[in-house]
């Protein structure tokens, strides 16, 4: 792996890391009211 | 992996403090919940039972919606509302989406542009407002979770308390509710504008939210360059 494509792998993680953590958050915080908890 | 933590160093700082400061919430939101259950002589729950519950959940849902309800109106407020001065801001004149040449999108998009704002049609479209999308998108969704939450709470104090049963449409218009969503809104709007106006006239050396030291007063963001 060159060095673009290190620097691209590692923004592409940091990225997706955020997106995941809040769309799973979201969906916790939503679903578990729902279901009454 | 140096070079990963060197190059990504904001994004990781920040998602390591919010890691710490969700489980310290949860560690002492815990704590204090099982005081008030004994003080009103009921038995404590467990930590697990207390991260799920909606007690639990609401207070971080109402303070996401309100982070991302601030992202939001900045994105758009500057792309119409200028400050001179500010390096938050574009230049006096600048206000608008700006050309295809400046958005370098379409016929003007480089080689290495994103595919999207190279495409025409309404992928462009999608993706020249993408960010303000899911900021909008996170905002919408964290104050609908809020609200899942908060009448789940509330009905659980009614139940104590003898009252009958809110239903959500009743919670959404109720003081609770928006007395716990404008405490939020209020606090994020006061530190936006402060941090708009104070950097006009106020510096740190070496922050990409400051202009440089030696730059004037008058000079707003593009300027400063």
């Amino acid at each position: 792996m060159n060095e673009t494509e290190q620097d691209t792998a590692g923004m592409r993680v940091v990225f997706w890391t955020w997106m995941v953590l809040i769309a799973g958050g979201l969906a916790v915080m939503i679903v578990l009211p729902l279901l009454g908890r | 992996m140096r070079r990963f933590l060197h190059d990504n160093g904001l994004s990781l700082f920040f998602l390591g403090l919010f890691l710490a400061a969700l489980i310290g919430q949860s560690l002492v939101g815990h704590a204090n919940n099982n005081e008030e259950l004994v003080r009103h002589g009921q038995s404590a729950i467990s930590y697990g039972e207390f991260v799920t519950s909606s007690s639990f959940l609401v207070d971080v849902a109402e303070n996401w919606q309100s982070e991302f309800l601030q992202f939001f109106l900045f994105i758009f407020a500057t792309i119409w509302l200028v400050q001179r001065g500010s390096p938050e801001s574009k230049q006096p004149g600048d206000a608008g989406t700006g050309s295809d040449q400046e958005q370098l999108v379409g016929a003007a998009a480089r080689p290495d542009s994103p595919s999207w704002a190279q495409a025409g049609g309404w992928r462009q479209a999608v993706y020249s407002n993408s960010l303000l999308l899911v900021m909008g998108t996170i905002f919408l969704l964290s104050w609908f979770a809020q609200s899942l939450g908060g009448v789940v709470v509330a009905n659980e104090e009614n139940a104590q308390h003898g009252m009958p049963v809110q239903t959500w449409l009743e919670y959404v218009v109720s003081p609770e509710f928006w007395n716990r969503t404008l405490q939020n809104w209020q606090s994020e709007f006061l530190a936006v504008g402060a941090m708009v106006a104070f950097a006009i006239y106020l510096r740190q050396r070496g922050s990409s939210e400051s202009k440089p030291v030696g730059t004037p007063h008058h000079a707003t963001s593009v300027e400063s360059d």
